[in-house]
């Protein structure tokens, strides 16, 4: 493998958000299959970054360029909104902290599950529904909820639908903010394996913002350590917790329980 | 570097400095050289906190080395990428430590042949591989299918071994692999260990028993303390 | 012409109709894209058909026959107060024959009658933005528009399948025209959605309180939007028309008495009465 095979090449990522804060001479590359953890304490710059790659926010300055599935690279701020919009429900997927944030709430869980595949054309209920079945069981969720609104469930369950929802199309580049965050540890430990399940069968690249360590030695292959909107240390998973050479790193690593 | 080995350290220190601690040095390795040839296993020979695991570690990829080369199947993991890392932890260096880091929900027979799902081979085969392993080391069927939180310490550590030997890795870190095996089960690990050196393969380990140490090491590799920095 | 002096032919002064057809134009020319207008006040309340009096007012020539109907009738409260207006206001003939009808101005229905090359269909529109309720605000539902992106409206007929086991909207049907634009057809049963399609008739649809004008063209597809395995589908009303016998047209439920009493008539009551007069003939 060649540097050029990496699915998403980020450099000097910049944004300020006029008070000092936001992210700073971000750069970074990854490569197909990689689980990217970002991890850092609140205000670091963690989900800034998370949603200048997902196109939610605009940089002020550097590029990132993404691989299509037809090899082409595109710099994701340089698209038409039309292309922006159609890799966002096909090749691009964001999980958002708040399911309620990723789900349509007046929608069934069927509905939530297969707006992706109508979105990029689907006219077929028939094969719409059997995905958004197949799905749900891939999440977890008793086929007899297909039809069920997504505030009849539970918290847990919830981003679980929006986990289907997002892989549904097939994405190539998945995107999640805290995604195991406000859920109680049980559950938590659930849907990490899920995650894991899910992130090693298909073969997803991922990055996932979390504050949680442990959360990122199950998921992430790489992490990068973020404070006062820059990068301040990055590695494996395991140089980065067990051989934390920062001072910030050492803090964030002593803080933890077990990790 | 002889083209025979597996395994080269070169001038390996490392340090590590605690920022919490006001910023205290402890050298932990300095200037190691080793190598390590297909068919022998060097154990590390050493008192406690000479750094023993560190150098596992070291060349595990897991510690980062202030100076020296560690080259491994032609690939400094000192400087390599971090996904150059992980092709070479999935395709060449296999690692049984002390501890098994369990995964919730994952059941012991899937957790013995994720190694072998990770190369591409199909689920179903690496799962017979898993079963074959774990049969031989005798532990109960039973338990296969059940992750392995709640074990015990030798059952999960017999987890960890047939993880470890369910690929041909060209390079095996053992770190007390026997540790808390019955001597029948230690005697199913010291085979292994033979029959991996049988098929050329390198391997590095930690083991403090004097009757298993004679048993598996085909060389002693001494190590003395570093030098503490002021 | 006493009591309209000093007003303009059909009210609206010539700039403003000017105006108005600039934007019809360029619905024309832009099939089921809504052309914002500035709507003016009309001397009637919105949600009384003021903007199909304004695109109304702005087609009317001297020469014209209009016929107004509401839900179909002729001579309900609506259609007779704006059939009058606009003989008050243009001095034009008024018709209840939609054959007879060059400028037809519609709440809710569209005629049994096949309309001809010869007549302009007028609709009232009280929502012309058939993406409204799923996504409130107009920037985003615009660049749904700009983009093609209709895939949220799809799931909203998804659910009606899931939830009812069939597509349960049954008027203001969503449609897609000249394979471009989503449009909301204004709220017709959707049992008149395919006399949508291929109309010799130019359509116009005007809001006024949204300020928004949009047409179809003469000869122009127009598809309701479907899933290949759940294809659109008008229910038939199943009994004939109580008065005319007529076993297709849209049928209407009248209450006769307090006892529990009803009829189903034609909804049309131009396309009813016709039929009777023929019946009557071959009697």
């Amino acid at each position: 493998m060649t540097r050029d095979d990496a699915l998403l090449s980020v450099r000097d990522l910049a944004l300020d958000y006029g008070n000092g804060r936001g992210v700073r001479d971000v750069s970074f590359r990854l490569w197909p299959g990689e689980v990217l953890g970002i991890v850092g304490e609140s205000g670091s710059g963690k989900t800034t970054l998370l949603k200048l790659l997902g196109g939610q926010l605009a940089p002020d300055a550097g590029t990132i360029h993404y691989r299509m599935a037809g090899g082409d690279m595109v710099d994701l701020n340089d698209l038409s909104e039309a292309r922006r919009r159609h890799l966002g429900r096909t090749e691009l997927a964001f999980v958002h902290q708040n399911p309620r944030d990723g789900l349509r709430l007046a929608v069934t869980a069927g509905g939530n599950v297969g707006e992706r595949l109508m979105a990029d054309g689907a006219r077929h209920y028939g094969r719409i529904r059997a995905a958004a079945l197949d799905w749900l069981e891939r999440v977890e969720i008793e086929a007899g909820r297909v039809d069920d609104r997504p505030t009849t469930f539970s918290g847990g369950m919830q981003q679980r639908l929006q986990i289907a929802r997002n892989l549904v199309s097939g994405p190539r580049l998945v995107l999640m903010d805290e995604p195991t965050g406000g859920l109680d540890v049980s559950v938590q430990a659930r849907l990490l394996d899920l995650l894991r399940g899910l992130v090693a069968d298909l073969g997803l690249t991922v990055v996932i913002v979390t504050h949680d360590l442990g959360v990122a030695r199950l998921l992430a292959h790489r992490l990068m350590v973020m404070q006062g909107g820059r990068v301040i240390e990055s590695g494996l998973t395991d140089q980065v917790l067990d051989d934390p050479r920062e001072p910030y790193t050492q803090l964030l690593v002593s803080s933890v329980l077990a990790a | 570097m002889n083209p025979q080995t597996t395994l080269a350290l070169r001038g390996v220190s490392k340090h590590f400095v605690q920022h919490l601690r006001g910023g205290l040095r402890l050298d932990v390795l300095d200037h190691v050289d080793l190598d390590v040839a297909p068919g022998e296993c060097v154990v590390l020979d050493g008192p406690s906190g000479v750094g023993k695991s560190t150098l596992l570690k070291v060349i595990y990829g897991t510690y980062r080395v202030s100076t020296g080369h560690v080259r491994i199947a032609g690939t400094d993991i000192a400087t390599a990428e971090p996904r150059q890392v992980l092709a070479l932890r999935r395709d060449t260096i296999g690692y049984v430590s002390q501890f098994l880091r369990v995964v919730p929900r994952v059941s012991a027979l899937d957790i013995v042949a994720e190694p072998a799902r990770a190369r591409g081979v199909s689920t179903g085969e690496a799962r017979d591989r898993a079963a074959t392993l774990l049969r031989r080391l005798n532990l109960p069927e039973k338990l296969w299918s059940l992750p392995p939180a709640t074990f015990s310490g030798g059952e999960q550590q017999r987890v960890n071994i047939a993880r470890g030997f369910l690929v041909d890795w060209p390079l095996l870190l053992l770190d007390e692999p026997t540790a808390s095996l019955d001597a029948a089960n230690a005697e199913v690990v010291a085979d292994l260990i033979g029959e991996a050196r049988g098929r050329g393969a390198a391997m590095v380990a930690i083991c403090h028993d004097q009757t298993m140490r004679t048993r598996i090491a085909t060389r002693l590799f001494a190590m003395r303390p570093a030098e503490q920095a002021a | 012409m006493s009591g309209t002096e000093g007003y303009n032919f059909a009210y609206l002064d010539e700039q403003t109709k000017r105006m108005i057809r600039r934007a019809i134009l360029k619905a024309v020319a832009v099939p089921g894209y809504q052309v914002p207008f500035a709507s003016r006040e009309m001397p009637l309340p919105y949600g009384w058909g003021t903007g199909g009096i304004q695109v109304t007012a702005s087609v009317l020539g001297a020469d014209d026959t209009l016929k107004v109907i509401d839900q179909g009738a002729d001579d309900t409260t609506n259609a007779v107060s704006i059939r009058r207006f606009f003989a008050r206001t243009a001095g034009v003939a008024t018709t209840t024959r939609t054959a007879e009808a060059t400028v037809i101005q519609t709440r809710h229905r569209v005629p049994e009658t096949p309309l001809t090359g010869d007549q302009i269909l007028v609709y009232q529109v009280p929502i012309p933005e058939p993406l409204r309720w799923l996504e409130p605000r107009e920037a985003e539902t615009r660049a749904l528009h700009a983009l093609g992106d209709y895939g949220v409206m799809q799931v909203e007929l998804y659910e009606d399948i899931a939830i009812h086991g069939k597509i349960k909207r049954s008027y203001d049907y969503p449609v897609e025209v000249a394979d471009r634009y989503m449009m909301s057809p204004s709220p017709i049963p959707k049992f008149d959605n395919p006399k949508l399609s291929d109309c010799p008739a130019l359509q116009l649809f005007g809001a006024g309180r949204e300020k928004r004008i949009y047409a179809i063209p003469p000869h122009t597809p127009v598809r309701s939007l479907d899933f290949e395995d759940h294809p659109f589908d008008i229910d038939h009303p199943g009994t004939p028309c109580a008065l005319c016998g007529d076993t297709e047209s849209f049928l209407d439920e009248i209450v006769t008495d307090d006892k529990g009493g009803r009829m189903f008539v034609c909804s049309d009551t131009d396309h009813c009465a016709e039929r009777q007069a023929e019946a009557g003939h071959d009697a």
